[in-house]
């Protein structure tokens, strides 16, 4: 029979009917499966597909100083993004940007890069630009799809270089932090805190960025770019009070001399960081909107090494203001007392063994009582000193005064001070019969040797002497340890060691930096550098009797022998205008040589043309206010 | 006008779906920032019209002239899918495939939507020349043959979904020539249990479903095997 006959046709299309209506059966089921019993994990799905979230910048919170100057503020700014499907369409969209708005090729390198790292969110081309710029792109727009310009809140240092190493900077989160967790709750294109107290209160200043939504098609460009869902938005971090006096820091940055490195810091004998400066330092506004490879490059190529705080991370040998511990070691152990005198007097230098410590009068400073050591910072006294004391002793009194500890400072990675733990430290570092005790011991007593210390560590063991033996823990917002530490010296030790500071400022080795209307104490120091220059150190407090201000200093590579007198004037000058007000040392006097018929005479200059002078010119005594 | 054998429920159900189509593609242009989406249903129109006009062509045409054409146009789909493997280009999600056949960047068509036409050509001529169904295996082996080479050919290019396409059309044109549904579910049978291999739960009861269906067929199923191995 024929397989075309009807009646079979009929059976095969009965056959194909039920097998056709089963098919549309599983359809329907699938259908209402997707539609209705799952629909909201699709629609959750779909969503996910048609919108891309564009992270809001949450405005950081500002840094304040004591008064509530502001040290680091928002202003508003734009950031450029192009947001784009692929890697080639982004590369063509970047052409025609640079034929608005020119870029560096490397520049384009780098939002490739980041476009690849994110494809999914717009890559950022431009991370401040100006209203220019924006304006000019606005007029492009139609050439440009998938531009998103977004008004940001931008990062703002107004005092620039003066507060650098304070506040630090803020930059994008690298990959590298971020696999490391080191900013948590940050994720890709957040802007953190890098450096300073950026980083040190990342935390509470950045706050929880936000998200808007911008529409695609499938195909991931842009269709609409405002309202296609509720925008998520930011919440503004929370703003920090520090202890730092802005104009204090400010005056701070105007006297420090051009070309020298060094660093300074003042706090108060609480604890409370007054202003704490770094030289040479940075602008670091230029870090804002991330900064161009060129200027990262000159930035860390400087030699003098700019980005490096040497207030906190700089080690220096400390020289004779570690006389002031030895004292306090000699006055605690009871083997001097204050009037004590040694039983060789100065003369230069003295014998020991088969070597001849100098001092570094070569005239000598005849006999001396501890008093008189400390004023005229004779090295023999010391040196003498030393060997009653003998060197476990100094070690373990060093220990004790905190001299292998950092401050804990709330301010970026401190660098540890280097100071023996016990002697074992010399077995270790030259071998058990490299080196012999006497010398180390010599060393030791001028502040020489195996021990560097910060100048932020120095500052608080100064803190400790003007609070007379008591030291509390440097702070900039809050105190790591509300710990305090006792030096073990009675209050009339503590006292003479007072005299002792002043002595040094009114007849010994900082005699010029005398001042009118209070009186400084301090000690200067000059750190031998293996490398050049003597280092020059300063550090004192004042008022003497009632200490308002301590303030320690360093300048590398200081000309002339003693260092240290270089740098009391600026130590001086710093407390003055603190305590004295700004009038009294905004200007500084020069004399200036006039037709011969009149007298030398004094001449205002504003403070920025000094800034080049070195060192500066002493104040010409009579003319002093 | 003359009664040419057009199934009146056909027409009226192809056009309710023309309309329905219009009005999707209609739908789709209409979005905030205009997309080229946006004219695609005027496009349509203009095929409807080509589309139409060529229907009403083919129906004028004498079966025996398809007849007769049924293998120049079957050679020359091959031959196109031969050349579309050398020079064919990708288009839109499937970007890296090469389906389409391109005259100086100017994107012509592709190649399997004609094979398929032409295999259902030659599938009607050759088994309209049998004398009766194909009853076994080895007589499936020239409609299997037919069917499978543009088949094979539109798998390398590659495209997955219309070489499933010849395989339907395979089985559609074999079950309405009156193959027997048991030849049938045989010849599916390796690649279902194939494809039911991905969950042991769904090859168990395919297995179950298989052994039952040879058991209701022929109960001689050892034997048959045998014979058929044979």
């Amino acid at each position: 029979m024929n397989e075309f006959h009807p009646a079979r046709l009929q059976r095969r299309a009965e056959a194909a009917r039920w097998l056709l209506l089963a098919l549309f059966g599983v359809l329907l089921v699938t259908f209402f499966r997707a539609q209705i019993v799952e629909h909201d994990r699709f629609q959750l799905r779909a969503q996910g597909n048609r919108l891309r979230a564009v992270p809001l910048t949450s405005p950081r919170g500002a840094i304040l100083d004591r008064n509530g100057l502001v040290i680091a503020e928002n202003v508003p700014g734009y950031s450029v993004k192009l947001f784009a499907s692929s890697r080639d369409s982004l590369k063509s969209l970047l052409e025609t940007f640079r034929q608005i708005v020119p870029l560096d090729s490397s520049d384009v390198t780098d939002v490739l890069r980041r476009y690849v790292s994110s494809p999914f969110q717009p890559a950022p081309v431009l991370g401040d630009a100006s209203f220019d710029v924006v304006a000019r792109l606005e007029e492009h727009r139609a050439a440009l799809p998938g531009l998103v310009i977004q008004a940001e809140p931008k990062r703002q240092y107004p005092d620039s270089q003066a507060v650098a190493h304070l506040v630090g900077y803020v930059g994008e989160v690298t990959e590298g932090d971020l696999a490391a967790n080191r900013f948590p709750g940050a994720s890709l294109g957040t802007i953190v805190g890098k450096a300073g107290l950026e980083q040190q209160y990342d935390s509470i200043l950045r706050g929880v960025p936000g998200n808007r939504y911008i529409e695609v098609d499938h195909r991931g460009r842009m269709v609409r770019e405002e309202g296609a869902a509720p925008t998520l938005r930011p919440v503004a971090g929370t703003p920090i009070k520090t202890t730092i006096d802005l104009p204090l820091q400010r005056f701070v940055d105007s006297i420090w001399p051009i070309g020298v490195k060094g660093a300074m810091v003042a706090m108060t004998p609480k604890g409370e960081i007054l202003a704490l400066y770094s030289a040479p330092t940075y602008d670091p506004n230029q870090f804002i909107g991330g900064i161009s490879s060129a200027q990262w490059r000159v930035l860390n190529t400087d030699p003098d090494k700019p980005l490096i705080n040497r207030a906190i991370q700089g080690r220096y040998p400390p020289a004779s203001p570690f006389k002031l511990a030895m004292s306090i070691m000699g006055l605690k152990r009871g083997v001097i007392t204050i009037n004590s005198h040694m039983p060789t007097p100065c003369r230069g230098g003295i014998q020991f063994g088969n070597r001849y410590f100098r001092c570094w009068k070569k005239e000598g400073h005849g006999s001396l009582d501890l008093l008189g050591a400390i004023a005229q910072s004779c090295d023999v006294y010391f040196y003498q000193l030393g060997l009653r004391l003998q060197l476990p002793a100094i070690i373990e009194e060093g220990v004790r005064l905190g001299f292998r500890e950092r401050t804990g400072v709330d301010l970026g990675p401190e660098s540890s001070p280097i100071y023996p733990q016990n002697t074992a430290f010399f077995d270790k570092l030259y071998g058990p019969r490299g080196w012999t005790a006497g010398s180390v011991t010599m060393n030791f007593s001028i502040g020489q040797g195996e021990n560097t210390q910060t100048v932020i560590g120095m500052t608080r063991f100064y803190q400790g002497l003007a609070n007379g033996g008591i030291e509390v823990a440097p702070f900039l917002v809050h105190p790591t340890t509300t710990a305090v530490h006792d030096y073990g010296v009675t209050p009339e030790q503590a006292l003479d060691l007072r005299r002792a500071l002043i002595a040094v400022v009114n007849q010994g080795t900082a005699a010029r930096s005398r001042q009118t209307g209070f009186q400084l104490a301090g000690k200067t120091g000059t750190a031998q550098n293996t490398s050049g220059k003597d280092h020059g150190w300063f550090l004192g407090f004042a008022p003497a009797d009632k200490p308002q201000i301590v303030i320690g200093m360093v300048m590398e590579s200081m000309e002339g022998g003693h260092g240290g007198a270089l740098v009391a004037p600026y130590v001086s000058r710093v407390a003055r205008y603190f305590l004295l007000g700004p009038d009294s040392a905004t200007k500084v006097l020069l004399p200036i040589q006039l037709p011969e018929d009149t007298a030398p005479r004094p001449l205002d200059l504003p403070p920025d043309s000094t800034r080049a002078l070195l060192p500066p010119a002493p104040i010409p005594a009579g003319q002093r206010r | 006008m003359r009664n040419i054998g057009v199934d009146r429920s056909v027409l009226i159900v192809v056009f309710a779906l023309i309309v329905f189509g219009l009005f999707n593609l209609y739908s789709a242009g209409q979005t905030d920032v205009p997309t080229q989406a946006l004219g695609v249903w005027k496009r349509q129109l203009v095929w409807l019209a080509i589309g139409s006009v060529t229907c009403w062509i083919m129906f004028r045409t004498s079966p025996r002239l398809l007849e007769w054409a049924a293998p120049w146009v079957y050679g020359f789909a091959l031959i196109l899918l031969l050349v579309t493997l050398v020079v064919g280009t990708g288009a839109g999600t499937a970007a890296s495939s090469k389906s389409w056949l391109a005259i100086g960047g100017h994107q012509i068509g592709q190649p399997a939507e004609l094979a398929k036409l032409a295999v259902v050509l030659m599938l009607a001529r050759y088994l309209s020349g049998l004398r009766e169904a194909p009853g076994s295996m080895r007589e499936l082996i020239i409609p299997c043959l037919i069917a499978g080479i543009p088949s094979l050919l539109v798998l390398k290019q590659p495209d997955l979904g219309s070489a499933l396409v010849f395989i339907g059309i395979l089985f559609a044109v074999l079950f309405w020539a009156g193959v027997r549904p048991h030849l049938l579910v045989m010849l599916a049978s390796p690649v279902v249990s194939l494809l039911a291999a991905f969950s042991i739960v769904s090859w168990a009861v395919w297995m179950v479903l298989l052994t039952g269906l040879l058991i209701l067929w022929r109960p001689f199923v050892f034997e048959a095997v045998t014979v058929w191995l044979v």
